[in-house]
């Protein structure tokens, strides 16, 4: 019986200890912590469709008390987001030809 | 060249605006909980009457020039009266924990991850990064500490001009009332605003302590209708005692 627990405790420590480390990396090294946070506590944040909580990157969040994002990123979109009733953002691929583009000024962001 | 200093005794109003009942009753929001330090009369003091906050926040108003009802209704915008309890234990843990990663970051070189320690927090929700803008303000336009001598040195001469949102519940108010005053000049494109806004200049302000786009137009809509409602009668102001 002891050696029976035994034997399950060394499988349990090191599954523990691996699943401790990828959520750690997922919460700290992927944007996954952050977004996860805001979807917790931020009124309005959402995540585009075209995006995951894993991938999607906030790269400038609104200046008030209002906890929602303006610019986001993914690997392939640029996003900003306008709130309105139905159409909660817009994107622009990052590979894109708008001259004097800037990623955190949609006024820059030319129809594709 | 040098910025045009403020004496520090500029007041803004609203013009046209007529008087507003006094509210007297419990506070329906937030949680009846707080973080606060208290003064050295006060140590062994348990509960503070909501008449005494109320005085803090007309305290805070006055000491920045800034319209008492403004600062009630923005409280009351980020404090939401018909929450249910649930939701304002949840409030109260969100802002806690945001808080004790704003108070983290700030002493451990920036380790708690950006996203919880410089988000919304405290009574009045403001980011660290609208709180110090505005403390540095008072300071550099108004030449004067964000806090008052009274609400700033605390028990054994604690200063509690922490620039944290959200550890003393009356530093938040006049941080508060300190974005505000930051809001009035930016919207009246006037840098030592002295004398009344218009509606119109309110609702900006309003809208501007809050963000941008849809959902800020939103909260500043919901923010006049508040106060026609209480001009009116059929609101209350719970955050508002002359």
């Amino acid at each position: 019986m002891l050696s029976y627990i035994f034997m399950k405790n060394k499988i349990i420590i090191p599954c523990l200890s691996i699943a401790s480390a990828l959520l750690t990396y997922l919460l700290l090294v992927t944007p996954a912590g952050a977004n996860a946070w805001y979807l917790l506590v931020g009124a309005g944040f959402v995540i585009p469709e075209e995006a995951s909580i894993f991938t999607f990157e906030v790269t400038k969040m609104n200046e008030g008390s209002g906890e929602w994002w303006l610019y986001g990123q993914d690997r392939k979109f640029y996003y900003h987001f306008i709130g309105e009733n139905g159409r909660d953002y817009i994107k622009i691929a990052r590979a894109n030809s708008c001259k004097d583009f800037d990623p955190l000024d949609s006024n820059t962001w030319c129809a594709q | 060249m040098c910025a045009e200093k403020c004496t520090g005794r500029e007041k803004s109003t609203i013009a046209g605006l007529p008087k507003i009942p006094s509210y007297k009753g419990d506070f329906p929001s937030p949680l009846q909980v707080m973080w606060y330090a208290p003064e050295t009369r006060e140590i062994f003091k348990l509960k503070i009457s909501d008449t005494e906050i109320r005085r803090w926040i007309k305290s805070a108003a006055v000491y920045h020039g800034v319209p008492h009802v403004l600062l009630a209704i923005i409280l009351q915008q980020e404090n939401g009266p018909n929450g249910t309890t649930f939701q304002k234990v949840g409030q109260f843990a969100e802002r806690s924990i945001t808080t004790f990663g704003a108070i983290v970051d700030k002493h451990l070189w920036g380790i708690f991850p950006d996203a919880i320690a410089s988000g919304s927090s405290g009574f009045a929700n403001m980011s660290r990064a609208a709180l110090v803008d505005a403390a540095e303000y008072t300071e550099r336009q108004y030449g004067k500490n964000p806090l008052s001598n009274e609400a700033r040195y605390r028990a054994f001469g604690w200063d509690q001009d922490t620039r944290v949102s959200g550890d003393d519940f009356r530093a938040d108010l006049y941080y508060c009332a300190a974005h505000l005053r930051q809001l009035i000049d930016r919207v009246t494109g006037s840098p030592c605003h002295n004398g009344p806004i218009t509606m119109s200049q309110l609702r900006a302000v309003i809208k501007a302590y809050n963000g941008s786009g849809p959902m800020a137009e939103k909260y500043a809509d919901d923010a006049m209708k508040l106060l026609q409602g209480a001009i009116s009668g059929s609101a209350k102001l719970y955050f508002y005692e002359e």
